[in-house]
């Protein structure tokens, strides 16, 4: 598919994009209702486990990494493509980008935000979180920089506060518009919030300049974030994880996962707000196409995972693999291979790819799928480890599903409210794709 | 006499604008700014083709070199103030702490571009700018040029020549 020549004029995209800030309608009230219930619902259950300690959650031995810090990882992924459409896409100047890297950076903000809870979640003391930091402190002890987890702490940190201030500047010359169009409450919030930004010569200068070193810094923590969240479990030596392919491995299935999660919230944001002049199938077909081949990343790296088992002809490294297909998690192992190898062959089909109702119905597989991924890495690796004696198996807990499903609330509700108060799609860079107006041009 | 007048003119294309700096260049006024709701390197060029430029990147050099060097005095001094021995691993171990380094490095640069662009863009202010009208935002280019009452009226009337769709004087203090 070709991408359709845009007839748009600066005031309708003006006007397009702003009107998803008007006053919210019913439906986006029973949405945050929803989304908000799901919150309440993740509260009481870190609530209960707060109180009644760790045990709550089904993390018991041999398995003492499980549903926390699959989320984690889960939620870390689902963060990646922001960057990667913000940053990585601004860098090779790919057109296709524009209409969703506002969305996709704000699902990397609160994707971050959703999955730096978790660590502490899964803590058993949260309140002695600030143990992680390298802080001074009575005892004269620091940390253990040596440890992938302390990396994965800077790692984490870092790659927030850059998805921050990225969001921020990118986000400026658009409230500066949304200010100059409205009135009341809304003008003073867009007065304080677009910092004063009057698109003046000056400031567009050192703007571009810090637009484009912003991307240049983000785009090595796109492949360095879930790298660094790949060696925590690469680093050790448990069959399953301690392998050297898991950082392209988890960086390949976190955009995979993100542009999923991008495809899941894009298609009913284009329909609710009426962005099909500005969000269009081509766009569509664009991530559909990034999906196909990061899809068929994740089925080499299964593929190759097991291989390696084999050709070792290490026994602990073989039985991990007979687990994980023929023990009994066997159907989270075949469940993510359905929804993550065999699924997403669909967008094969050409016009399949750009059947929106389809793309939306595999991008909910595709994000199930790795979930899955994830739970399997995680506890099925921690479930079969070296000795028969120390097997064990593993049982999920209401109170853990209960914050998972909080996890998805906390993440859906930022997004309600974002959606709500700022442009959700980016005024300027919209603009700049447009036909340049010149007199020169109208002329002839 | 003071330059207590500014001209503003509003223009719906781009090459008009771009000859109307040149215009202005040529005329030898110096004290003009343009508006625009998106950056162009047309407009850049025209206002800024004999500057230097942004000095936005010295700064993010400083400030990712101050986080590397940050992280390695922070990873040796803490390493070697509370040694953890284990299996004979060095204490400093640099392939290991080089992960943080690449953290502070980008953190740092990061923090310290954004100081960097608001400092030079004169942001955060909130105040009211007597040349910026609301429609540079949307789809109208601005030139906007400080003068003595006696050139506004000569410098309206060049650029409405210019093809601007519309030129007004506001006196300012």
């Amino acid at each position: 598919m070709e991408e359709a020549k845009s007839d748009l004029t600066f005031e309708e995209v003006d006007r397009t994009i702003l009107k998803t800030l008007e006053p919210p309608t019913i439906a986006w009230y029973i949405l945050l209702l929803t989304t908000g219930s799901a919150l309440l619902i993740g509260a009481f259950s870190w609530r209960s486990q707060i109180i009644n300690g760790i045990g709550l959650s089904g993390k018991n031995h041999p398995i003492s990494w499980a549903v926390y810090i699959t989320d984690f990882v889960f939620w870390v992924g689902i963060a990646h493509s922001g960057t990667l459409i913000s940053a990585v896409l601004f860098l090779f100047r790919a057109k296709w980008r524009v209409p969703i890297y506002r969305l996709s950076e704000a699902m990397t903000v609160f994707a971050v935000a959703t999955a730096g809870l978790f660590p502490l979640i899964h803590l058993g003391r949260p309140w002695n979180f600030y143990w992680l930091l390298p802080y001074p402190n009575q005892r004269y002890l620091w940390v253990n920089f040596r440890s992938p987890l302390l990396w994965d702490v800077f790692a984490v940190s870092t790659y927030l506060t850059i998805s921050v201030l990225f969001f921020i500047i990118g986000l400026i010359p658009d409230i500066a518009a949304a200010r100059d169009r409205s009135t009341g409450f809304r003008k003073f919030l867009y007065s304080v919030t677009s910092v004063g930004w009057r698109g003046s010569d000056n400031q567009w200068r050192h703007y571009m300049a810090a637009y484009a070193f912003f991307a240049a810094f983000a785009t090595p923590l796109v492949l360095s974030v879930h790298s660094v969240v790949s060696w925590d479990f690469a680093m050790s030596i448990v069959p399953g994880w301690h392998t050297t392919i898991f950082p392209p491995y988890f960086v390949a299935g976190a955009i995979f996962s993100g542009l999923a999660m991008v495809i899941t919230i894009g298609i009913p944001t284009r329909k609710i707000f009426g962005l099909e002049k500005i969000l269009t199938l081509w766009h569509f077909e664009k991530m559909a196409q990034l999906i196909m081949f990061t899809s068929g990343i994740v089925t080499l790296a299964y593929a190759t995972e097991f291989f390696i088992a084999w050709y070792s002809q290490n026994p602990f490294e073989m039985s991990q693999f007979y687990y994980r297909a023929f023990g009994e998690l066997k159907w989270f192992f075949w469940g993510m291979v359905f929804c993550n190898c065999v699924a997403p062959l669909v967008l094969w089909i050409r016009p399949l790819r750009t059947h929106l109702p389809t793309l939306f119905v595999l991008s909910i597989f595709i994000n199930i799928g790795m979930w899955l991924e994830r739970f399997n890495i995680i506890v099925q690796s921690l479930a079969h480890e070296y000795m028969p004696a120390a097997w064990g198996t593993y049982y999920f807990t209401w109170t853990e599903l209960g914050i998972t499903l909080g996890s998805f609330g906390w993440f859906f509700t930022l997004f309600c409210v974002f959606i709500k108060f700022f442009p959700s799609v980016s005024l300027t860079e919209v603009k700049e794709t447009l036909e340049m107006p010149r007199r020169h041009a109208e002329e002839h | 006499m003071s330059k207590n007048h500014v001209v503003i003119a509003h223009y719906k294309y781009l090459d008009d604008i771009v000859a109307a700096i040149a215009a202005m260049k040529a005329r030898g006024v110096k004290d003009f700014r343009t508006f625009s709701p998106f950056p162009s390197h047309e407009l850049e060029e025209a206002v800024y083709a004999d500057a230097p430029r942004s000095p936005v990147r010295f700064f993010t050099l400083i400030g990712a070199l101050t986080g590397c060097l940050a992280a390695v005095l922070m990873t040796s001094f803490m390493s070697v103030d509370y040694p953890l021995r284990v299996s004979a691993k060095p204490l400093l171990s640099y392939p290991a702490f080089s992960v943080i380094m690449f953290e502070c490095t980008v953190l740092f640069g990061g923090i310290v571009t954004l100081l960097a662009m608001f400092h030079f863009s004169r942001i955060p202010n909130v105040a009211f700018w007597a040349d910026y009208r609301p429609n540079f935002s949307e789809g109208t280019f601005g030139l906007t040029v400080r003068a003595t009452e006696g050139d506004a009226k000569a410098i309206q009337a060049e650029l409405e020549k210019s093809g601007a769709q519309r030129v007004e004087v506001e006196y300012v203090r």
